[in-house]
C-alpha cells in the first residue's frame, strides 16, 4: 500500500453565522491544499443574489482574516462564497468542481494531540492514510487506527485492516511510535464509535456512500462528528473511479486526469 | 439612495473580447448548478424540473378551477370552456418567447429582466413596477378565494353565518399570516408546496376523469343541455380576458430563473408544461361543470361553484375532498404571488429602479423583510377592498402588458442580436408566435371592464412617473 498524492481538503465555513475554525484545526490542515467555502444558507423566500448584494462584502472580509490565518500556519488555501438554498447540494458541487478528496465537519477543538482513525473496508483506505499523514506531519499529533468489528469472528480480519493502515503510515515516514492500533467488538458499533470518539481530538475517517450530500444527510460519519461534537475529516468516495486492489499507480493517474479534465472545462466555459 | 456602485454606469465591455458566447456580459457565467460571479462569489441553483412546475401549476391552479367556473359560466355559458381554451392559446404564444428569453437570461427578475434588457430602463420601470402591483392584485384575488372556501368549509361542518358571511376578515387573517410567516422565514416552504400541487393534481384528475364519464352519460344520468354560446361571440373574449389570471403563473417561473437547475433544459420544459397542465384541466373543469349544473346554476353557486358540482357528482365527500383542495390551492396561488412579488421589487432595487432598502435582507431570518412588506400590505388593503373581479383583470392587464411587451422585447433581441444572446431555446414559429403573442395580449387588454383598464393605466402611468423622478439617470448593465 502506498501514500497516494496529496489529499485536497473541503473546508465550509458559515462564516456569516459566526462559524469559525478552531486554530489547531487550521494547523492541522496546514500541511494539505484546502478548499475554504464561504456559504450562506438563505431561506426560499430570498434570491441568492438577493443575500449576495448584501452580504458579500462581509463575507469577503471574513474569508481574508481566515486565509490570513491559514497563510500565516504555513497552509495553502484557495476560498469562494456561495450563496446557496440548499448547504448539502453546494458541497457535494464544489467538492466535484475543486477535486476535493475530504470534506471537513467543523467541531470546536482547543488542541489536536490524538487523532481517531476508524476503518470500516477497503473503500479508500489509501487516501485516508494519506490524509493521517498529513495531518501527522503538521502537528505533534498521535493516531490511533480503529475498527469496531461486529464479532469476535471478524477480529482478525480488522487487525489485517488496521496493519496495513500502519504499515503504510510507518512506510510514508511516521515514527512508529506515533501510531496506535485499537479492536473492539461491539454490536452498536456507530455508539461505540461515537463514545469512543468524543475521547479525542479530531477524527479521519473513510464516507462509506457515494457522495458528500448523503454524508451530510446522516451518514456514519455525521452522527459521529455531531454526537461526539469531534471535528472530523471525512474521505470522499471519489465516484466512477474504478477500484482494483492492485492497480493504484493506475488509479491516482485517472485522479490527476479527472481533475486536469474539470480545469479544462472551467477555462473553456 | 442606493449604493453608487450599483447605479453608476459600468464603462460597457468592448463588445469583440470581453463578451463570451451564451453570457449575459457584466452578470455572470451560468452552469447547469450555479451563476459565477467575479471575485469568487457563486450563486446556487437548487430548484429542479418539479419545484419549477410546482411554482407554475401551483400559481396557477388556485384561480382557474376554484374561483373562476362558477363567474366564467354565469358570463359566457357553457362556451367559458372556449373562453379558457383561448387564454391557454395566449399563455403559450407568450410562454414560448419567454423560454427562449429566460433561457438566453436566465437570472432571477423574470419579465422585468428581459424587457429592460431589451427595451431599456423606462420600459423596465414601468414592467418592474406593474409586475409588483400586479402580483399584488393577484394575491389579493386568491385570498378573497380563499375567503370563500373558508366560510364554506365552515359551513360544510355546521358553523353558517348567513348571507356572506366571513370571507374578508378571514382572507385578511390569513394574508397576514402568510406575510409574518414568509418574513420570519420557514424551513422547507418548497417542498410543501410541491406535495400540495401534486396532491391537488390527484384530486382533480381524479374528480374531472369521473366528470367527463358522467357528462358523457356513461353513468346514465342526465345532463344539462343548453346552447353552447347563450350570450354570442363577445362575452366569450371578455371571459377570456377575466379568467386570465388564472395563466399568469408560467410567468413566475422566470422569476426564480436565476435558481433553476440546468436553466436551458428546465425553463422550457416547467413553463410551456405548466400551461399546458392547467389549460387542459381548466378546459375539462368548465365542461364537467357546465354539463352537471347548467351555467345559469353555476353562476348562482359563485365562487365555490366546484363544490357544489362535487357534491352532485360523488356526494358529501366530494364537496368536502374538493374544499380542502380549494383551500389549498388558494393559499398555495396567494402564497407563491406573495413571494414573486417580493422577487420583482429585488429585480427593481439591484438595478437601482427603487431604493435599495426595499430588497434589503435581516441577517436573523435571512428575508427580504421589506420587499414582503411592501407585497404583503398593500394585498390586505384591496382584499379588504373585495371586489374578485376587478382584482382578477387589473392583476391580469397588468400581466399582459409586460406579456406584450416580452415578445416585442424578444423580436428585438432577434432583430439586434447582441453577442451575448445565445438562448439554448427558441421559439419555433418565429417570427409568427411572437407578434401574434404581442397581438393577442394587447388585445384582451381591450375586453376588460373598464374600471379595471382604468386602474391598470393608472398604475403604468404611475410607474412611468416613478421612473422619471426617482430613478431616470439609471442605465442597466448589459442592456442594448
Amino acid at each position: 500500500m502506498s501514500v497516494p498524492d496529496e489529499p485536497r481538503v473541503l473546508v465550509p465555513l458559515a462564516v456569516l453565522d459566526g462559524e469559525s475554525l478552531a486554530p489547531p484545526l487550521v494547523e492541522a490542515l496546514s500541511g494539505v491544499p484546502v478548499e475554504l467555502v464561504g456559504y450562506h444558507r438563505i431561506p426560499e423566500q430570498t434570491a441568492p443574489g438577493q443575500a449576495r448584494m448584501q452580504f458579500e462584502e462581509r463575507m469577503e472580509g471574513e474569508l481574508a482574516d481566515l486565509v490570513t490565518v491559514f497563510e500565516e500556519a504555513g497552509g495553502r488555501v484557495e476560498t469562494r462564497m456561495v450563496f446557496t438554498h440548499e448547504p448539502k447540494q453546494t458541497f457535494e458541487r464544489v467538492a466535484v468542481e475543486a477535486s476535493c478528496d475530504a470534506v471537513l465537519l467543523n467541531n470546536p477543538a482547543t488542541e489536536i494531540s490524538d487523532v481517531l482513525v476508524p476503518l470500516r473496508g477497503e473503500v479508500n483506505v489509501e487516501r485516508v492514510v494519506a490524509l493521517v499523514a498529513s495531518v501527522l506531519e503538521a502537528t505533534e499529533a498521535d493516531a490511533t487506527l480503529y475498527h469496531v468489528a461486529d464479532s469476535e469472528d471478524e477480529r482478525e480480519a480488522g487487525r489485517d485492516l488496521v496493519n496495513r493502515a500502519r504499515e503504510a503510515l510507518v512506510e510514508g515516514g511516521i515514527a512508529e511510535d506515533r501510531v496506535r492500533e485499537e479492536i473492539v467488538v461491539s454490536e452498536t458499533p456507530i455508539k461505540t464509535l461515537v463514545a469512543t470518539a468524543s475521547e479525542y481530538d479530531l477524527v479521519v475517517m473513510g464516507e462509506s456512500k457515494p457522495s458528500v450530500r448523503e454524508l451530510f444527510f446522516g451518514e456514519v460519519s455525521e452522527q459521529v462528528s455531531t454526537q461526539s461534537v469531534t471535528p472530523a475529516l471525512v474521505v470522499r468516495r471519489l465516484p466512477a473511479v474504478e477500484k482494483k486492489p492492485d492497480a493504484e499507480e493506475d488509479e491516482s493517474a485517472a485522479e490527476n486526469d479527472e481533475s486536469a479534465d474539470e480545469e479544462a472545462t472551467e477555462e473553456s466555459d | 439612495m442606493s449604493d453608487p456602485a450599483e447605479s453608476a454606469p459600468e464603462p460597457s465591455p468592448p463588445p469583440e473580447e470581453a463578451v463570451k458566447e451564451g453570457v449575459h456580459p457584466e452578470e455572470g457565467e451560468t452552469t447547469d448548478e450555479a451563476t459565477l460571479h467575479e471575485g469568487g462569489v457563486e450563486l446556487e441553483r437548487t430548484i429542479g424540473l418539479g419545484g419549477g412546475i410546482a411554482i407554475g401549476v401551483g400559481t396557477m391552479i388556485g384561480a382557474g378551477i376554484f374561483v373562476f367556473p362558477g363567474l366564467a359560466a354565469g358570463e359566457a355559458g357553457p362556451a367559458a370552456a372556449l373562453s379558457f381554451a383561448i387564454g391557454a392559446v395566449i399563455a403559450l404564444l407568450v410562454a414560448l418567447p419567454t423560454a427562449e428569453l429566460a433561457t438566453a437570461m436566465p437570472r432571477s427578475g423574470g419579465g422585468y429582466y428581459f424587457v429592460s434588457r431589451a427595451m431599456g430602463a423606462a420600459a423596465g420601470a414601468v414592467v418592474g413596477l406593474s409586475v409588483w402591483l400586479g402580483l399584488v392584485f393577484a394575491s389579493a384575488f386568491y385570498l378573497v378565494g380563499f375567503g370563500q372556501y373558508a366560510v364554506a368549509t365552515l359551513a360544510e361542518v355546521g358553523i353558517s353565518f348567513g348571507g356572506v358571511g366571513p370571507v374578508t376578515p378571514l382572507a385578511l387573517a390569513f394574508g397576514a399570516l402568510l406575510t409574518a410567516v414568509s418574513i420570519t422565514g420557514t424551513e422547507n416552504a418548497a417542498k410543501f408546496q410541491n406535495a400540495v400541487v401534486g396532491l391537488l393534481l390527484v384530486v382533480l384528475v381524479g374528480f374531472l376523469t369521473y366528470g367527463v364519464f358522467d357528462a358523457l352519460g356513461i353513468f346514465g344520468r342526465e345532463t344539462a343541455p343548453e346552447t353552447f354560446m347563450p350570450f354570442g361571440a363577445f362575452p366569450v373574449v371578455t371571459t377570456a380576458a377575466l379568467v386570465f389570471t388564472s395563466y399568469l403563473g408560467f410567468a413566475q417561473v422566470a422569476t426564480v430563473a436565476g435558481e433553476i437547475k440546468s436553466p436551458s433544459r428546465n425553463l422550457p420544459l416547467a413553463m410551456v408544461g405548466s400551461v399546458l397542465a392547467v389549460g387542459v384541466l381548466y378546459v375539462v373543469t368548465i365542461f364537467v361543470a357546465t354539463s352537471a349544473f347548467g351555467s345559469e346554476r353555476l353562476a348562482e353557486f359563485g365562487e365555490t361553484a366546484i363544490v357544489a358540482v362535487a357534491r352532485d357528482l360523488l356526494g358529501p365527500v366530494g364537496a368536502v375532498a374538493i374544499l380542502l383542495a380549494g383551500l389549498l390551492a388558494t393559499v398555495s396561488s396567494a402564497n407563491a404571488s406573495i413571494l414573486s412579488s417580493s422577487r420583482a421589487l429585488y429585480a427593481l432595487s439591484r438595478d437601482a429602479l427603487v431604493p435599495r432598502r426595499a430588497s434589503e435582507v435581516n441577517l436573523r431570518w435571512g428575508t427580504p423583510h421589506v420587499a414582503l412588506l411592501l407585497a404583503g400590505g398593500p394585498v390586505l388593503l384591496l382584499v379588504a377592498i373585495g371586489r374578485v373581479e376587478v382584482l382578477a383583470e387589473v392583476a391580469s392587464f397588468l400581466h399582459l402588458v409586460m406579456y406584450g411587451l416580452i415578445c416585442v422585447a424578444l423580436v428585438r433581441l432577434r432583430r439586434t442580436n447582441p453577442e451575448w444572446y445565445d438562448p439554448s431555446f427558441t421559439v419555433p414559429g418565429y417570427p409568427v408566435v411572437p407578434i401574434l403573442g404581442a397581438i393577442a395580449s394587447f388585445g384582451l387588454l381591450a375586453f376588460m371592464q373598464p374600471l379595471s383598464q382604468v386602474v391598470g393605466v393608472s398604475i403604468m402611468i404611475g410607474g412611468g412617473v416613478w421612473y422619471r423622478v426617482y430613478a431616470s439617470d439609471v442605465e442597466l448593465r448589459g442592456a442594448l
